[in-house]
């Protein structure tokens, strides 16, 4: 496929250059490929995509969309845009709302009424445009009216900053089938979303970022291949859990294992390939540990997103730095994950330590 | 120029009736007055004097500004003074050079001030009648006059509309304060008895004889054409100010970032 959008060194400061909030972001974007940026608040997300629809300047570093700049006109003619925080003309109807948009976007006149009705279907917003204004639409309803606002002039580039914010779940379903349609139409996508599972579901590439900087760029589909994750489980008696959390914990350090959790009987852990697993395994065992299982698992975006320590970013505070790294023995760091979630995290101790 | 933006600022986002209402409250606004003032007057001189002074505060007055602002800014359709960084971010997501907003903006404001005082300087001018007031209003000079200072007049509302928001208002509030400051004391001969209160004055006076004609971008178009010696001065004060008030628009808008969302 073709290289659709280049940022290279993308820098963006703000405050006479004390805050970066983007701080040397590099990525491609294939054409017709759908492109997931995640990463916690404050990553600098939307700060990229600011850039990157020209609304925005970067400090330093090149942008080329189709090999022109994001100013260019024909790069904006191309474009559609569903922004976080819908703040359009409220006092509008839908139609006026959409038939400005439509003229703004250069379409002839005598398409108008047909474009604004496919919209409004490719959203499935059933009411009628000319006697609802905006401001008296849900944010749910809103959410699908600046869908069709992205929509209404033909775009084939698509950025989408949160799309099923506020959306019910028959709101996802039908993002996602949107999303179908645009990979079915060639449409590139830039998607900026926090709904992990629903970015893996739909995106071919996604990017990690984190204070401003890619952390990690690949296809959703080699997400499973680059590091395998392993579930083990053992019999484990009351007296016994915390010398096995403490040599479970000993074992992921000799083997460069990450751990992702740890309980009283199971643990999961990252490991670099099969061997790396199975020398792990053994490990374990000659410790003493009755292992009777280990299962691989596939790893999923949301691993990723806790792997790379962004839920310390979250409101409760809690804090997952360095996780990534070699277990330290000396300290006892159990932390759990449930739903797969940024909000459900937490950490706890056991065994008298601390994270 | 772009149709979208000069068919929307200039009636397309005027969905209500009270907006209309409002722009008819505007026009008919000067006309009540005069009638509440010149309805107690016994003297007829006397009468016309007053409406003619009237009629003059009105074609010059701060009118101009609140009328461009109902077409330049969306405030009055929002029914609140709206922040535009929004609407813009999505706006210049479309493909319309910032240049082409400004023009638009700038256009769509000078003919909605028009649209709103012509027929408001000749309802006042009807109105006169049954007071036995027949002077003639709304001759040649002053139509050209209400085009020239709508032109105007929109192209300084359009410069503050491009000024991040808040922005606009004080810069104008400063310009008026300078110059009202400096009018004030340059009526004054008593400097004052030591050096700094001799610069201030010295200041004050030099700024508002410097931003004076910025803050009010008016031509009397009548004294103008009818002296003795045509005076290119106001002509190239006007022309200059309506150019410098689009390109320091632009530039604003050129520089300024959208930020449509914080992470």
């Amino acid at each position: 496929m073709e290289q659709f959008i280049s940022v290279e060194n993308l820098v963006k400061t703000y405050r006479l250059g004390k805050v970066k909030a983007v701080n040397g972001a590099s990525f491609h974007v294939n054409q017709g490929e759908i492109f997931g940026l995640i990463g916690p608040n404050g990553a600098g997300k939307t700060t990229i995509m600011g850039c990157l629809l020209a609304l925005v300047k970067a400090t330093s570093g090149t942008v080329t969309i189709d090999g022109k700049s994001p100013l260019d006109l024909d790069v904006k003619r191309m474009t559609g845009f569903l922004p976080e925080r819908p703040s359009y003309n409220r006092w509008m109807t839908i139609h006026q709302f959409l038939s400005y948009h439509h003229m703004l976007a250069e379409q002839p006149s005598t398409q108008r009424e047909g474009d604004i009705k496919r919209v409004l279907s490719m959203v499935e917003l059933d009411i009628d445009p000319k006697s609802r204004r905006v401001k008296e639409l849900s944010r749910g309803m809103l959410q699908r009216v600046g869908l069709a606002q992205a929509f209404i002039g033909r775009p084939t580039l698509c950025f989408f900053d949160e799309p099923t914010s506020g959306m019910d779940p028959l709101g996802f379903i039908l993002m996602r089938k949107l999303l179908k349609n645009c990979k079915d139409d060639g449409i590139t996508v830039i998607l900026n979303s926090h709904h992990l599972q629903e970015v893996e579901k739909v995106c071919d590439q996604v990017a990690f970022i984190r204070q401003g900087r890619i952390e990690y760029q690949d296809r959703v589909d080699r997400l499973s291949e680059e590091k395998s994750i392993i579930l083990m489980r053992w019999n484990c008696n009351d007296d016994a859990i915390a010398s096995n959390t403490t040599m479970i914990q000993a074992a992921a350090g000799r083997h460069s294992a990450t751990i992702i959790e740890v309980n009283d009987n199971n643990a999961r852990f990252t490991v670099a390939d099969k061997n790396a697993a199975a020398e792990l395994l053994c490990d374990v065992v000659a410790s003493g540990i009755k292992v009777y299982e280990m299962i691989f698992e596939k790893r999923e975006l949301v691993d990723l997103f806790l792997s790379s320590g962004s839920v310390e970013d979250t409101p409760s505070g809690a804090s997952l730095v360095g996780i990534e790294q070699p277990v330290d023995t000396s300290h006892s760091p159990t932390i759990k994950s449930s739903g797969g979630s940024q909000e459900e995290t937490h950490t706890e101790s056991s065994g008298g330590a601390s994270s | 120029m772009n149709r979208a933006i000069f068919q929307y600022s200039l009636f397309s986002k005027f969905t209500s009736y009270i907006d209309w209402v409002v722009l008819l409250a505007i026009i008919v606004s000067p006309t009540l007055m005069m009638c509440l003032v010149v309805y107690n007057i016994e003297n007829h001189e006397y009468k016309v004097t007053v409406a003619k002074t009237l009629f003059s505060n009105f074609s010059n007055s701060w009118l101009w500004m609140l009328i461009a602002y109902v077409f330049v800014s969306d405030a009055l359709v929002a029914r609140r003074p709206v922040g535009d960084a929004a609407p813009l971010c999505l706006l210049f997501t479309r493909p319309i050079p910032r240049i082409n907003y400004v023009i638009s903006k700038w256009l769509a404001g000078a003919i909605g001030i028009f649209a709103v005082m012509v027929p408001s300087a000749y309802l006042f001018q009807i109105a006169c009648l049954p007071f036995d007031i027949t002077t003639n209003f709304m001759d040649s000079y002053m139509f050209a006059e209400l085009a020239a200072n709508a032109v105007s007049y929109s192209a300084l509302m359009v410069f503050l509309h491009c000024l991040p928001p808040g922005i606009g208002a004080l810069t104008y509030a400063t310009m008026i304060g300078i110059t009202n400051t400096g009018n004030t004391l340059a009526s004054f001969n008593d400097k004052g008895d030591n050096w700094f209160t001799h610069a201030m004055h010295d200041l004050f006076v030099f700024l508002s004889f410097w931003l004076g004609d910025f803050t009010y971008p008016t031509i009397d178009v009548y004294t103008m054409l009818t002296s003795v010696t045509f005076d290119w001065h106001p002509v190239v004060v006007y022309v200059s100010n309506i150019i410098l008030y689009l390109v320091l628009g632009t530039l604003c808008m050129v520089h300024r970032e959208f930020f449509y969302a914080t992470d």
